[in-house]
């Protein structure tokens, strides 16, 4: 898997990300076409659901299967603190961010000190025991029907628009500055040789449980603002579902890049939300398509397109 | 007196790799190993660098027992290690493999990145003449190139102790000459070195003392002089000479 | 609690386990031969399943010889999912972990598309109960779990004895030396997850008629087997028949004391417990 190297600055020519912003933040004035301001928040939170997954499992390469647990584990955070303690929904979403994040450290412990094989493992059972849980411990959970009525940010789409585009835009910009960061290249080496790293004096375990950590809390915190956005909570959220919509996107668009899951997640987003005639086909289609694209195009569009700022 | 081991052994199942080699290391030495293929020398450096575990036996360094301790911690306690085959990080740049190894963790969990890690990769990188490549991805470089980036990597983490794993084997004769005056000039810094070679020149003309490891144990141990005269050592290395000489 | 009850779920614990100790004995396999995370185990079951429903319900053919035409179906569809997919992408875990998961999608939904998400049944082909001492079986459960038993049996001491048994022995060992002695790796690899694709397509031709079928069925016996085989220990046959066992029988207990989801609950228990105590498991080998 072809990678970074120090030789390119920033990914992305630094015109285009200021125009793709502008146009973001100038959509809702131009149009009053609700339809495309919920699939552009839609987009925008999977943005950030991808970017988290790809630290983890694409620069650090422990490859989490069970991300959509942690995406849930937000969401359902939020629902039940909303109900008891009446909190302000910007304080749950981030406890809903920090119980994602320490149910993520226990499961780092267990096995990030492993070989990578029992993270992925862990991940997917980890996920598809929460859903199974949640579907059907219906005095708790709602069962398949989930928990409804969770509050709101607020009723106007335009405030939930701009909420999670600057939601969107913080994470990446955090996520862009680790990845920037002598940590970024740490989560590279340790990828690529985790014997020479340790050797070269890093706490491996430490800093894959950290990363770990980073990539779930930013799942959780976005899956918190995803339950007030839609008023309702379902076991979906923590499907498989979710987690191969991810991988999906990040690997149509580029993994281990930032603006690989960005590019996916966007396009993704768009034809799924627009193809809606097509449902019936989509999974089908998607699986097939990424199915040959980790085959045969395993550097995703990124790569194809900007061919020189990435080998 | 810097390392002290005592009775180190390692077993695997029936084999013994490592048995019972007592040794010191004083401060500013060099010390050579030698041994004919399979005698146990790379396990020895894997002991001492904490990526197996002695079966019985004891490691000191710098007066601290250091047996049982994790690989990067012993890092921390200043000593570094080679991998016979290198084990660069080939995705990443030159400058970056060293600055990588820069990173003391104890400072970042602090929120501070070390202020002076550029300026040590920066004379790292120079003192192996490294610093024309430094951008260049460390994959695209060549045998040679791949070595000096090994040992660049083990020099980031301010060594007092380095271990060197067969670094001159593969290296064409003006290589091995540069790379003898890159390891003088090491040693200069006042870092104490233990290399295990082959190379027989390169390794007599470094060292100031030499340990002789055959099938585990250590048989002999003296200057290079005393022990290219050891009958023992003679044997070992002659002997299996004559030994296939007489099979035809 | 009577003695009989506990007696009863121990002797149903080890039956359930020994079916399952098919499929996770393929997983092993591959595991351990090639190394490979294989996320579409479970598939090869639900494609083995509905081959099983389409030849004996829709085809309405003789049962043995269903189960012969299952196991067939899915080893000649493993092949090729071994020579196209797997081959190219094992060397990067990400890239493989994906791919068997679009596999493993890919073939949910296919078989959704043409069968629907209808549960449908498989009448049984080996009628009846037999009863020891007051407790029931059913005769195809218990034939089912038998004739695992035999064929992993048999399937081990092939490996241990057989020429290609040894083959697949010196790859696991040693994939250069093997090559380097003459051993033609890739065959060897693809026979492997053949085989252990077979096993989770007899699995499949015997259980069937035993559950109800429906496309996401896949999904609970993948999670189960990693469970056995990390409880197991990953790569080892004998360990994973043994932790089959164990692991039938915690599933009944527990299904019998606190109900049926749970039990799923305890598959996770179980893993994250081995993890903390015995990363290794049972007699596994290598976890580093």
């Amino acid at each position: 898997m072809n990678v970074l190297t120090i030789k390119e600055k920033w990914g992305m020519s630094p015109l285009i990300l200021l125009c793709s912003l502008l146009l973001l933040i100038v959509v809702p004035f131009i149009t009053r076409d609700n339809f495309l301001l919920h699939v552009i928040i839609l987009a925008n939170v999977y943005v950030v659901l991808s970017a988290a997954w790809d630290i983890c499992s694409g620069y650090l390469g422990e490859v989490n299967l069970g991300h959509a647990a942690f995406f849930g584990l937000g969401a359902y955070t939020v629902a039940y603190f909303d109900q008891w303690f009446e909190l302000s929904p910007w304080i749950s979403t981030l406890i809903g961010g920090g119980v994602a994040c320490v149910f993520s450290l226990f499961i780092g412990f267990t096995s990030l000190t492993l070989k990578r094989d029992y993270f992925v493992i862990v991940t997917i059972a980890f996920a598809q025991i929460l859903w199974s849980i949640a579907s059907t411990w219906s005095s708790v959970t709602g069962g398949e029907e989930g928990i409804r009525h969770i509050s709101n940010f607020s009723s106007k789409v335009i405030f939930n628009y701009f909420f999670a585009l600057g939601l969107m835009v913080v994470c990446i910009a955090i996520l862009y500055a680790i990845v920037k960061s002598r940590l970024g290249r740490i989560l590279l080496a340790i990828h690529e040789d985790e014997y020479a790293s340790k050797a070269a004096g890093l706490n491996s375990s430490f800093y894959k449980i950290l990363t770990f950590g980073i990539s779930s809390f930013l799942a959780g915190l976005i899956g918190g603002f995803y339950a007030h956005y839609l008023g309702i909570v379902t076991p979906e959220s923590l499907s498989l579902g979710v987690t191969f919509n991810v991988m999906a996107m990040t690997f149509v668009g580029g993994s281990t890049t930032i603006f690989g899951p960005i590019i996916g997640a966007y396009i993704i987003t768009f034809l799924a939300q627009y193809l809606y005639f097509f449902m019936d086909y989509r999974l089908i289609t998607q699986s097939l398509a990424l199915l040959l694209i980790v085959v045969f195009f395993p550097g995703g569009l990124i790569r194809l397109i900007f061919k020189s700022a990435y080998r | 007196m810097l390392l002290e081991t005592k009775d180190l052994t390692k077993g695997f199942k029936s084999l013994l790799a490592v048995n019972n080699v007592s040794f010191n290391l004083d401060r500013g030495e060099i010390l050579g190993v030698i041994g004919p293929n399979g005698a146990g020398k790379s396990t020895l450096i894997d002991l001492i660098s904490g990526f197996h575990m002695p079966t019985s036996g004891t490691i000191r360094f710098k007066e601290e027992e250091i047996t049982k301790l994790k690989p990067h911690l012993r890092v921390r306690k200043r000593i570094s290690r080679t991998f016979q085959i290198t084990r660069v990080f080939r995705k990443l740049s030159v400058w970056d493999n060293v600055s990588v190894a820069c990173a003391d963790t104890r400072e970042f969990e602090q929120g501070i990145f070390p202020a002076d890690s550029d300026k040590r990769a920066l004379e790292i990188l120079r003192l192996l003449d490294l610093l024309k490549l430094k951008d260049q991805r460390a994959g695209s470089l060549n045998h040679y190139g791949l070595r000096k980036v090994e040992i660049a990597k083990a020099l980031a983490t301010r060594p007092e102790l380095l271990l060197l794993d067969e670094p001159f084997s593969g290296l064409i004769l003006d290589e091995i000459n540069d790379l003898m005056g890159i390891i003088k000039r090491v040693h200069q810094m006042g870092i104490t070195i233990m290399i295990i070679e082959h190379v027989m020149r390169a390794l007599m003309n470094l060292s100031s003392r030499v340990i002789v490891l055959v099938y585990g144990e250590k048989i002999a141990e003296g200057t290079p002089t005393q022990v290219s005269m050891d009958e023992k050592v003679i044997n070992a290395y002659l002997g299996k000479e004559a030994k296939l000489f007489a099979r035809g | 609690m009577e003695p009989l009850q506990i007696i009863e779920i121990f002797i149903s614990g080890i039956v359930v386990g020994g079916l399952y100790s098919f499929t996770a004995v393929g997983m092993t396999l591959i595991l351990g031969v090639m190394r490979v995370i294989n996320l579409a185990h479970g598939s090869f079951y639900m494609v083995g399943c509905f081959a099983t429903y389409f030849i004996l319900v829709q085809a309405k053919l003789n049962p043995i010889l269903g189960l012969f035409l299952t196991i067939l179906i899915v080893f000649i569809l493993a092949l090729f999912v071994e020579k196209l997919i797997v081959r190219n992408t094992k060397t990067d875990l990400m890239r493989v972990s994906v791919a068997t998961f679009s596999l493993a999608m890919l073939s949910e939904e296919a078989i959704r598309i043409k069968w629907g998400k209808v549960y449908r049944t498989i009448p049984t082909f080996i009628p009846g109960t037999t009863s020891y001492y007051g407790i029931t079986f059913d005769n195809q459960r218990l034939v089912a779990s038998i004739t695992a038993v035999l064929v992993i049996t048999g399937l081990v001491l092939y490996i241990k004895k057989g020429r290609f048994g040894r083959a697949i022995r010196m790859v696991q060992q040693d994939t250069e030396m093997a090559s380097l002695l003459g051993i033609n790796v890739d065959v060897v690899n693809i026979m492997v997850f053949g085989i252990g694709a077979a096993l989770a397509g007899a699995a499949a031709g015997l259980l069937a008629p035993l559950y109800m079928i429906y496309p996401s069925m896949g999904w609970p016996p993948l999670l189960k087997c990693f469970a056995i085989v990390i409880l197991g220990g990953m790569g080892s046959v004998g360990g994973t028949i043994f932790a089959s066992f164990i692991f039938g029988v915690v599933e009944v207990g527990t299904a019998f004391f606190y109900g049926s989801q749970w039990a799923y609950a305890a598959v996770f228990l179980i893993m994250i417990i081995i993890l903390l105590i015995r990363p290794k498991g049972i007699l596994g080998k290598d976890i580093f």
